[in-house]
């Protein structure tokens, strides 16, 4: 073995050692790049020997700067702050929605309501009448305008869904791809294709911001790629195509899965986290909850208020009508079931409402009622039965012919970009009482009449003349007769109204109740429906509309508050995270100079050795020659 | 530890950025005077601000209907006290026609002046307020209340409603008084009143009427019937006879916890009614005491029914006066109510404004101070930015 070989040997690696520095510096702003570092071996020398000196440098590999674990971490990092980036984007746009003290429902109640004491100030005057019906177009606009810029965000969502889905199906595609092209290089070669293997671990980072990855990596050298909760994207050099379709024909409602043998396969279930994960996620806990909270208190204050105004009587004596109209979505069918006909969804009591939209799937006997806001089953309704579940009276006897797996959605309070005026003439609001009711002249004792209210407008005898006499200590009305309260006040009920005599009568005292029409000037009613507004009406009697509201805003302002604050954490751990694999596998231009300079050198001094050898050579042929 | 080259100028780069953002959320802060930019900043005190200004709003509403309250209070006060001067001139003019000097033309003089207070006070109580209602009608504010019938009787035709305004939750003041109030004006005493019958022939007239025991009130009417100059029978409603006695002028006849005393000279079959609970209307008694002063005085018995009417509308009148005295205390009383909740009102006003200023307004201090602080900490972060990313072993390979 000559010095020469080994001069050689040494010069060719302090070349390679050049050119990977070189390869480095060059791709110090490649994102993906992992500094590469050649690996160099002593060469033995040939057969055994006492005083053997090894033959020179071998370049056994140019291996990548890589640690498994810090990828795999950089990746459950990268889903983890997209996740929480995109859920903080979307609380903070509901949260500026709903909080703006402008914009917001607070104010429009508000005016709404100070319009209906305005009334009450002033129950004949046709401007102050005029003005509630204003108000109350507002209040509706109010509601529509805040539902469209939530039903803004979800189309907002569910296009960055679609989106998603392409470029995740682009990405599935091409690290498939290059499954193959790294197989083929690696078996071509015998050493590992660093740069393609860097391009491929890149494009699962890209991969891992729209959903958490989890990857195998095959004894072949290609990668096998899960997404979610273990759904396989990539499995060898073959790529799954995801797509988003519809549900219940509601465009931004999306079910995302695969076909397979003309089937659709439904996984949206298993993809959580990532950036896909957090829009399916807005939707349902964030978006939905909040329009469907809009849609309670619209329909609350639609209800209750129609109520009272049914039992007032108008400018014109006529009791009053709707003052709000609005109409419900009727209940939708799965695209695929094979029932006819629909459920029948109908309100019974405004206090027993819950902010959600529900879900009806048939089992084979019964239809299970699942309520979405939280995915509890509520109710189970058997085939042709109906229930009252939430407040809700749910009837499925008109639907015929379900299989198993039928589903319908429910969705009664999205009503609040529905919501309108009913009244269209100021005379029609109903701001006085439909009755009356006076102690008669010619009374003898103390009695008085301390309140009067309409318990059931529909009752035909309503607003009939009818005596309240006293008589052997009792009251008698219309035949039926009701004792002195001992309390000193005495609650009468009868064709529909509810009187309250305090005090006591002297026998033969009458008190008559009658029509009130031409009682222009009386406010009863516009008191008793702005006393609404701070009525504990909703949530089973714990909330006003207002209150139900600010609940909402406060809900979406700790929701707006945790989401910001895990984005932050998030994204300060994905920046650790960055940072420890930069500096595993990071170019440090620093470094490369001093391994230019000692590669430099090596390449000198093996230089050197050659021309060592060739003097060494030189002296041998001259002592020949002389 | 090895750090890359990228890695130290995305460093320097993430911290000049977050320095900025902090930097142009204080100067936002700044901007708006509010330290709550949105609800998320401060979720419990932005739903406490959300309830403060919601209670503030509410304030003003009510200040808005006290003030409406007040108006109407005050334009039913002025009502009242023309009324009251009207009635008390009545009062005057009836002292003075009940006056034996009187000459017919005088009294009839009297009578013509009666009859134009008759119509001032019938405008008066058919009042309307600024927006056209009537005031004095109930809740049938649209409509003319008070109408002469067509037997010259004025009568009422709005009802006893009583339109409430509210002060505060749950608290209401009531901003008007029904005209019943002007129709249910109770005669005599103001627990019965005794009037002798038109056909008397003698002189006897009441010279007091008054409740003595009420205890024994049974609100039945009586009659008291002279059987002779001298003696008398007290009849009940259905016409039995529930006392008799001797009568002497001046004595008094006491019956069912009332006691009335005649004077003069009645004769036999004259009689007097003693009528419990009878209430007539400030209209009425002008009218009747007109009526009386326009009637012939010629005979003793003629003489002394004008003296009985002129002395009964004293009485009557004085309960006129009393019910227009005490519906203007309640409005009075209604008026301080008013006050006194809108200096609440004003108080609540301040402490909540104050409160909502401490949940969401800025400390300027604090904020400038922080804005300083965060201003330097940027200069700092991109000087060192500079410095750190000029630093190159490649400078020295020469």
């Amino acid at each position: 073995m000559s010095v020469f070989d080994v001069g050689v040997s040494a010069l060719f690696a302090a070349q390679r050692q050049l050119q990977v520095t070189g390869h480095n510096i060059a791709n110090v702003g490649t994102e993906g790049y992992s500094r590469q570092r050649v690996e160099l071996a002593a060469l033995s020398p040939h057969g055994p020997s006492y005083a053997s000196v090894g033959r020179g440098v071998e370049v056994v590999g140019i291996e990548r700067a890589v640690d498994r674990f810090v990828n795999l971490r950089l990746e459950m990092r990268l889903s983890a702050e997209a996740e929480q980036r995109t859920i903080a984007e979307f609380a903070a746009q509901v949260n500026n929605l709903l909080g703006d003290a402008e914009s917001g429902l607070a104010a429009a109640l508000k005016q709404f309501f100070a319009a209906v004491h305005d009334v009450a100030n002033d129950p004949t005057s046709t401007a102050a009448r005029q003005a509630l019906i204003t108000q109350g177009e507002s209040l509706a606009d109010r509601f529509a305008q805040l539902d469209a810029r939530i039903q803004d965000q979800r189309a907002i969502a569910s296009g960055r869904i679609r989106a998603g889905i392409a470029e995740v199906n682009d990405l599935a595609a091409s690290i498939a791809e290059l499954n193959r092209d790294i197989v083929d290089a690696w078996g071509r070669g015998g050493t590992p294709p660093n740069d393609l293997l860097d391009k491929r671990d890149q494009l699962v980072r890209r991969l891992a911001e729209f959903l958490p990855v989890s990857s195998v990596e095959q004894s072949d050298g290609s990668l096998n790629v899960y997404v979610g909760r273990g759904q396989a994207l990539v499995v060898g050099f073959e790529a799954t195509t995801l797509s988003a379709r519809p549900l219940y024909g509601d465009p931004d409602r999306l079910a995302i899965g695969y076909e397979q043998n003309g089937r659709f396969i439904d996984v949206t279930s298993l993809l959580k986290g990532g950036e896909i994960g957090a829009l399916l996620d807005a939707r349902t806990k964030l978006l939905d909850p909040a329009s469907a909270e809009l849609g309670r208190i619209a329909v609350s204050l639609a209800e209750t208020f129609n109520a009272v105004h049914r039992a007032n009587m108008d400018l014109d004596g006529e009791l009053g009508g709707d003052f709000f109209s609005f109409l419900a979505p009727s209940p939708t069918p799965a695209a695929d079931n094979s029932a006819t006909g629909l459920p029948e969804v109908s309100i019974v009591d405004v206090g027993e409402l819950q902010a959600s939209d529900y879900e009806l799937r048939f089992d084979g006997t019964s239809f299970v009622v699942r309520r979405l806001a939280d995915g509890a089953a509520v109710a189970s309704i058997p085939a042709g039965g109906s229930a009252v579940v939430d407040g809700l009276s749910i009837d499925v006897s008109g639907v015929s012919g379900a299989a198993i797996g039928d589903t319908f959605l429910l969705r009664p309070t999205s009503i609040a970009s529905m919501l309108s005026v009913a009244v269209r003439d100021p005379r029609s609001i109903a701001a006085a009482l439909p009755i009356r009711a006076v102690p008669a002249d010619g009374n003898a004792g103390d009695a008085e009449i301390v309140g009067i209210s309409v318990l059931d407008p529909t009752d035909p005898a309503l607003r009939d003349a009818i005596d309240i006499a006293f008589v052997n200590g009792e009251f008698v009305v219309d035949g039926t007769t009701v004792a002195l309260d001992p309390s000193g006040e005495t609650t009468i009920e009868a064709n529909g109204w509810r009187i309250v005599i305090r005090g006591t009568p002297e026998e033969g005292d009458v008190f008559s109740v009658g029509d009130n029409a031409g009682a222009v000037g009386d406010n009863r009613g516009a008191l008793a429906l702005a006393a609404l507004e701070t009525a504990r009406t909703m949530i089973g009697s714990t909330a006003s509309y207002g209150d139900a509201y600010a609940g909402l805003v406060a809900r979406v302002g700790v929701e707006t508050r945790r989401a910001e604050i895990n984005a932050d954490v998030q994204a300060r751990m994905l920046e650790e995270a960055w940072a420890q694999r930069e500096n595993v596998s990071g170019v440090n231009l620093d470094e490369e100079a001093a391994n230019l300079i000692k590669a430099q050198q090596a390449y000198a001094a093996a230089a050197q050795v050659i021309a060592t050898a060739g003097q060494m050579m030189d002296t041998l042929l001259g002592m020949l020659r002389r | 530890m090895r750090i890359s080259t990228a890695q130290i100028f995305k460093n320097g780069l993430t911290a000049i950025h977050d320095r900025q953002v902090d930097l142009s959320r204080t100067q936002q802060q700044l901007a708006t005077g509010k330290r709550l930019l949105t609800p998320a900043d401060d979720p419990a005190a932005s739903a406490q601000a959300l309830k403060l200004r919601e209670r503030i709003a509410s304030i003003e509403q009510y200040e808005r209907n006290a003030e409406q309250a007040a108006t109407r209070l005050g334009q039913e006060e002025a009502v009242l006290v023309a009324i009251g001067d009207s009635l008390n001139r009545v009062r005057e003019l009836a002292v003075q026609g009940a006056n034996a000097t009187q000459t017919p033309e005088s009294r009839l003089a009297i009578a013509r002046e009666l009859r134009q207070i008759l119509v001032g006070l019938l405008d008066a109580a058919n009042s309307r307020a600024a927006n056209g209602e009537y005031l004095f009608a109930g809740h049938r504010s649209a409509n003319q209340p008070f109408l002469v019938g067509p037997d010259g009787r004025v009568e009422y035709a709005g009802d006893d409603g009583q339109r409430e305004i509210e002060l505060a939750p749950g608290r209401r003041v009531a901003v008007g008084d029904s005209g019943s109030a002007f129709m249910t004006i109770p005669r005599g005493n103001g627990v019965f009143v005794v009037t002798p019958d038109a056909a008397n022939t003698g002189t006897g007239r009441v010279i007091d009427a008054e409740v003595v025991d009420r205890s024994q009130l049974t609100g039945e009417p009586y009659t008291i019937v002279m059987t002779a100059p001298d003696a008398y029978e007290v009849l009940d409603g259905d016409g039995n006879v529930v006392a008799t006695g001797a009568y002497a002028a001046g004595q008094s006849i006491d019956i069912g916890g009332m006691r009335v005393v005649l004077d003069g000279e009645p004769a036999a079959g004259d009689s007097f009614r003693i009528e419990p609970g009878a209430t007539t209307s400030i209209f009425a008694i002008v009218d009747e005491l007109a009526e009386a002063l326009e009637a012939d005085v010629s005979t003793p018995g003629e003489r002394a029914l004008l003296t009985h009417r002129a002395t009964s509308a004293l009485l009557d009148i004085d309960q006129a006066i009393d019910r227009v005295l005490e519906l203007r205390t309640n409005v009075g009383a209604r008026l301080n109510m008013i006050d006194s909740q809108t200096d609440v009102n004003a108080d609540q006003t301040l402490d909540l404004t104050g409160a909502l200023s401490r949940v969401e307004d800025l400390d300027y201090a604090e904020a400038l101070s922080r804005y300083g602080l965060q201003l330097a900490a940027l200069q700092a972060a991109q000087q060192t930015y500079a410095q750190v990313s000029r630093l190159s072993l490649f400078d020295w390979l020469k």
